[in-house]
């Protein structure tokens, strides 16, 4: 019994137990775990949701790019300058290849054993592929082979950017067999740049990344646009699923953006910068700008050398290529003595080690240090001397050398200090310069121009004979302090805010530094630098009325839908001098034209201001000539600013090769003036001769058949051309020109009386050396005309001769025939600075 | 035999008809449905570019349903029997179970399998099958069975030393003296009743950690230790236990190295995204797309292709990613239900067998959800271990279905409560 109550009892004890402990486990396994969980769950599903999911996204989805078309680049025209087409890359998929031919040999098995026809599958995938894009591509056919290997490649590019004929031939051939996946063309872009090596600088191009260079890289991101995306959810495969979501965000092709260049004014100012620099034997380049006087906008700009945007990495200039032979001859000099000198460095340490005949070891490792810069320091092969020598030329040639070069502006600058003397009252008109020949400043001597002195002059004769000591004195007169200010106020302290990239920043002497000397000096535009937009920006303000604008190369901006999203302001940076003074400016300088050194770049029926400039540069026989022009001089619509650096000289002379005479007068005013009248006689200017004028202005020849002599008389008269009768009639039964041709003014046409014209061609007489009188006779006796153009009338003195014809001497040319002829004045010279 | 009414029956045999727990086979219904088309959700895009499974979309699905039918009908039948069957059946279970756990570690062509270099499969021609289900199974009702007299044996030990006492004689020499000291500290502590579990336990887990399968080997433990503990076995064993295992756990690390394999891993999937980290990086992908309602059923991403054995081991994170942290939340609440249910019918079994029993196959079940969804979430490492009623595998989910039944049959004989 006992027994049994005690088992009774420990059964009832059990049970307990496992009551209880069953309980402690309900807790444990029915509640604390699943807590767990679900509060895992909260962190995992709410907390971490966001980043989560978005990294999930970003695996389950594919993005498919596409391409956004490069906005274009236009001229104030709509000409286009810049534009992109599609183009394709080649790629080849070797894995696809290795897969593609599995199948074909499987499928000519197949076929055999039903003994069906197996010439379909008789082929080889990769003799094909190769064979035929090394052909078409130009590419080496077991190097292509050898590509065609790595089959875990799904993506092999064998070409960029192919169009046209390649892309026709690629097409045809993925026609001709079924190369699906094998071979592709992807897509891109290419750039192109119909008008080639017209304003490379400005325009730039661009490489991989975008916009490389010039306004291409500039405005590179207005110009991108936005790529566009398809979204598309794949599996892990990278298999797309469609069908469960795909987004398309539409690509936004770039912003077009349309110059405030002209590719006709453009490409004066380029064809005169290749055949003066030619002809001048220009050695740094050149740089010609044409600017709109009342906004800043840049009509033209144009620098040499220059290259060939749809080939930027070559130089074609010829002058550079020379330099660039020259240059690799220096460089493997250099090289050579860098070597010697390393040799006879060790050479002299190991002597003194063995003098010292101690540290025999040092010695030992100084060697083998210079055994080791020996590696680097080797003589230059001419490949990897030219190679540098080239690469240093394609560099240069991008450089637009209106922005991104300085110079001293030499006599140029004159016209500045002038009207900041006006301006600030210190001189005037009435005011008048002596000029000995030269200043003294302390014991340093500054010579004029004219070693002889200018003697007393006015002020519009100082300005004229580009005076030094007259403008030193002026300066002297504005005090350091003033004349510092009105470098400022000209803008030449900072940039111009161009909106062209890498605008190059002035030098001048601290304020601190600026001592008379200094100002002396710069009096007369040396001994500082600034760069060719800085100089015509602050001349434009002088004579514009006084305002400082902003030069700018972009009118507006639209978008691919034509939105205009920028549109170019004029912007007045200041108010230098006032529209007084601007007035008498606008008048001295077409003096200097009219009558003085600048009359080289006188234009019978345009008037033009302007000044010339010479500067020295501290290297020798290379001068800086340049001018400065402006016209209409009541009225500017434009200005020109032409500069060669470093036309050829005669080693130790002031002449070419050639006997010109190397100054701003003698070369940059002709260019200067011939531009400028093309320019204006382009946008629609009317020229208006005077009467000093050896040739005036075109006139229509009328048809005088029939007529009498006396009518035709009084008819040629009222238009202002004089007549020579060749036979004896009473009417007139031919003439020379032909009726509705265009002839000058003051030229003689030829009235036949009874008789025919004449039809034999006319041998062109040389007019070379002639006097414009004695040019017009020589022409008109010949049966030809003349359109004088350069200095005449009342620039033209007995030192006016004729310096150009636009018909060689010795063609032949039918009678008639209108002959452009360039007068100059031969030994005008411009104020070039003597430091004594 | 004769047909018998019920009349006929022994009271013992009454208890056994009983009504089954409708709660517990209901809560099993709804889970076994919500996997089944979560299954077929998860496995659909897998399936349909599989070969393997003619590039049917519903491959997985059908075959699970046609095992899932089975099982339900399986679990019907043990139902019916009479649990008290199981007390003799455990100890065969248990050394059929090691037989079979020895044979799937011999290479036999055609009849062990094995994948990724485990050898945890039999095959049985229709589908495979792995002895460690068995081997659960078997260790939960010899331990029950066991322990279940454990009282008894703990009297006949009294009584054993009421009439011989130990210390009957003195010890003859200092090894005896040793032995005796032992023997007491043993009977003390308890020692000597746990041996033959250890044992067990201790061989099964050898030939586990063979094939490897590291998480059977952890249910085995869990299983075994809960019966263990619910039968009465001093707490302060598990405080051992524990303490052993959170040593050997910083032993590993230790040893190791901090950053070794999947320890490294788990705290941070990120260290190695291309290889070992990949699983857990989708799965957690998988779980945190979900947000809060989720991306609706059928509409996951990471299904296709990205998560590894998403009709499987993961399936709970497609579960995540389609219905969401409300959606998650509620079947890891009905899971809890269940095994709440299940230690309510384990309070409530007739007998102390029934209650063992229901803990170890409750515990089970309890272990496997939570390892399973704790590895989904990277609660804890990763470790292959599928989620009952979910995971895709017909003779495990029969199996499963075959104890829920064993469950319901120990609750048809719990008495009706008092009426009035």
């Amino acid at each position: 019994m006992n027994q049994e109550r005690k088992l009774r009892e420990a059964s009832k004890a059990a049970n307990r137990t496992i009551f209880n402990r069953t309980l402690v486990l309900m807790a444990v396994f029915g509640g604390l775990l699943f807590l767990l969980l679900i509060f895992q769950l909260y962190r995992l599903q709410i907390v971490q949701h966001e980043e989560l999911e978005e990294q999930a996204i970003d695996q389950q989805t594919s993005e498919l790019s596409v391409s956004a078309l490069r906005g274009t680049i236009y001229d104030s025209n709509g000409n286009v300058l810049a534009i992109s087409s599609t183009a394709y890359d080649v790629i080849i998929s070797p894995k696809a290849i290795s897969e593609r031919q599995a199948a074909l040999d499987e499928a000519r098995t197949e076929a055999q054993e039903k003994g069906e026809d197996t010439a379909d599958y008789d082929w080889n995938v990769e003799d094909v592929i190769c064979g035929n894009l090394a052909s078409i591509l130009g590419l080496d056919e077991s190097d292509l082979r050898e590509r065609c290997q790595n089959t875990d490649s799904q993506y092999e590019r064998l070409a960029r950017r192919v169009d046209g004929e390649v892309e026709d031939q690629i097409r045809e051939l993925l026609d001709t067999y079924d190369l699906t996946g094998c071979v592709y063309l992807q897509p891109n872009t290419r750039r192109y740049y119909p008008f080639g090596s017209l304003a490379a600088q400005i325009i730039g191009f661009t490489n991989e990344n975008g916009g490389a260079y010039g306004l291409e890289a500039m405005f590179d991101e207005q110009l991108t646009g936005t790529p566009g995306r398809v979204v598309t959810a794949t599996d892990r495969d990278g298999v797309d699923l469609t069908n469960f979501f795909q987004d398309y965000y539409d690509a936004q092709d770039g912003d077009d953006i349309y110059l405030t260049l002209d590719t006709t004014i453009q490409s004066y100012c380029e064809s005169y910068l290749d055949q003066y620099c030619e002809q001048y034997g220009v050695q740094n380049g050149a740089t010609i700008i044409v600017m709109q006087c009342d906004t800043g906008a840049i009509l033209g700009m144009a620098t040499s050398p220059s290259f060939d945007l749809n080939d930027a990495g070559t130089v074609t200039d010829e002058t550079l290529l020379a330099w660039v032979e020259e240059r690799t001859q220096e460089l493997i000099d250099e090289s050579e003595a860098a070597v010697e000198a390393a040799r006879e460095e060790a050479q002299a340490a190991e002597d003194g080690a063995e003098t010292d005949g101690t540290g025999t070891d040092e010695a030992a490792a100084d060697t083998a240090d210079e055994d080791e810069d020996e590696e680097e320091l080797h003589v230059l092969t001419y490949d990897e001397a030219y190679d540098q020598a080239y690469s240093e030329a394609v560099y240069s040639q991008w450089n637009n050398k209106a922005v991104n070069y300085t110079y001293e502006p030499g006599s140029t600058f004159k016209p500045l200090v002038v009207a900041a003397g006006l301006e600030q009252g210190v001189i005037s008109e009435n005011s008048t310069f002596d000029c000995g020949g030269f200043v003294m400043l302390g014991d340093w001597r500054i010579r004029c121009s004219n070693r002889n002195g200018h003697g007393m002059q006015t002020l519009a004769e100082a300005l004229g004979h580009s005076c030094n000591p007259a403008m030193i004195s002026i300066a002297q007169s504005l005090g350091l302090e003033t004349f510092y200010d009105y470098l400022y106020s000209y803008g030449l302290m900072e940039p111009t805010g161009i909106d062209l990239p890498n605008e190059t920043s002035s030098y001048f002497w601290p304020e601190e530094e600026f001592s008379l000397t200094n100002m002396a000096t710069a009096s007369f535009g040396q001994r500082f630098q600034i760069t060719p937009i800085q100089l015509i920006t602050a001349f434009n303000s002088v004579i514009n009325g006084g305002y400082l604008r902003t030069p700018y190369v972009v009118d507006s901006i639209t978008d691919s839908d034509g939105n205009t999203v920028y549109e170019a302001e004029s912007q007045i940076v200041r108010q230098v001098i006032s529209e007084e003074t601007s007035a008498q400016m606008r008048d001295m300088l077409e003096g200097v034209v009219t009558s003085y050194t600048g009359q080289n770049a006188y234009m019978a029926g345009y008037r033009i201001g302007g000044k010339t400039g010479t500067s020295q540069t501290l290297v020798e026989d290379e001068d800086v000539v340049s001018f400065v022009g402006f016209a209409p001089a009541n009225d500017p619509e434009i200005i020109a600013l032409v500069m060669f650096d470093a036309p050829e000289a005669v080693s130790g002379t002031s002449y070419t090769p050639d006997g010109q005479y190397i100054s701003g007068s003698a070369m940059a005013a002709p260019v200067a003036g011939n531009l400028i009248a093309d320019v204006l006689d382009y946008l629609g200017y009317e020229p208006s001769y005077s009467d000093d004028d050896v040739t005036g202005a075109m006139v229509s020849m009328p048809d005088l058949e029939g007529s009498t002599e006396s009518e035709a008389a009084d008819a040629l008269q009222a238009l202002g051309l004089d007549y020579r009768t060749v036979g004896v009639g009473d009417e007139v039964t031919g003439q020379i020109p032909a009726s509705g041709t265009s002839v000058p003014q003051n030229n003689t046409v030829i009235l036949y009386l009874g008789e025919d014209t004449p039809d034999e061609a006319v041998e062109m007489p040389n007019l070379a050396g002639l006097t414009p009188e004695q040019a017009l006779t020589r022409l008109n006796n010949a049966g030809l005309f003349m359109r004088a153009t350069g200095v005449s009338g009342a620039a033209a003195d007995s030192s006016t001769v004729c310096t150009g014809q636009s018909v060689e001497a010795g063609t032949l040319v039918s009678p008639g025939y209108v002959v452009t002829v360039q007068f100059g004045n031969r030994t005008a010279t411009d104020g070039d600075v003597q430091l004594g | 035999m004769p047909w018998r009414t019920r009349r006929d029956l022994t009271r013992e045999e009454q208890w056994a008809y009983g009504p089954i727990d409708m709660p517990f086979l209901m809560l099993t219904l709804l889970l076994l449905g919500i996997g089944l088309v979560m299954l077929f959700s998860a496995s659909s895009y897998t399936a349909s570019m599989e070969a393997q499974s003619n590039y049917d979309a519903a491959y997985y699905f059908k075959r699970q349903a046609i095992f899932a039918a089975l099982g339900l009908v399986g679990m019907y039948i043990v139902s019916k029997i009479n649990y008290q069957q199981l007390r003799w059946l455990g100890a065969i279970a248990l050394a059929i179970s090691i037989v079979l756990l020895v044979i799937v570690l011999i290479p036999i062509p055609h009849v062990s399998i094995s994948v990724n270099n485990a050898r945890r499969w039999l095959n049985l021609g229709v589908t495979t099958f792995q002895p460690s289900e068995i081997a659960k199974i078997g260790v939960v009702m010899y331990f029950s069975s066991r322990l279940s007299k454990r009282h008894l044996e703990q009297q006949r030990k009294l009584a054993q030393q009421k009439g011989m006492p130990l210390r009957r004689r003195k010890p003859a020499n200092g090894l005896e003296r040793v032995v005796f000291a032992v023997q007491a500290i043993g009977e003390k502590v308890g020692l000597w009743e746990l041996i033959p579990y250890i044992a067990v336990l201790g061989i099964i887990a050898l030939l586990l950690i063979q094939e490897p399968h590291l998480s059977a080997t952890l249910l085995v433990f869990a299983a075994g230790a809960a019966i263990l503990f619910t039968a009465g076995v001093h707490w302060g064993w598990f405080v051992a236990g524990a303490g052993v295992l959170a040593a050997a756990f910083w032993v590993l690390i230790g040893v190791l190295g901090y950053n070794s394999g999947r320890i490294a891993i788990w705290l941070d999937p990120w260290s190695d995204p291309g290889d070992t980290g990949y699983q857990i990086i989708q799965s957690l992908y998988a779980v945190a797309s979900g947000g809060l309602s989720g991306l609706g059923f059928g509409m996951s991403r990471q299904k296709y292709l990205y998560l590894p054995e998403e009709q499987n081991d993961f399936i709970f994170a497609v579960v995540c990613e389609e219905l969401g942290f409300i959606g998650a939340t509620l079947i890891v609440l009905l899971f809890a239900l269940l095994v709440l249910r299940g230690y309510w019918l384990a309070l409530h079994a007739r007998d102390r067998f029934g209650s063992l029993l229901v803990v170890g196959i409750t515990t089970l079940l309890a272990t496997q959800v939570f390892l399973n969804i704790a590895v989904v979430t990277n609660l804890i490492p990763t470790t292959g271990i599928s989620l009952p009623f979910f995971s895709y595998g017909g003779t495990a989910l029969c199996i499963q279905l075959a104890e829920i039944g064993v469950v319901l049959s120990v609750s048809r004989q719990i008495p009706a409560p008092k009426q009035g």
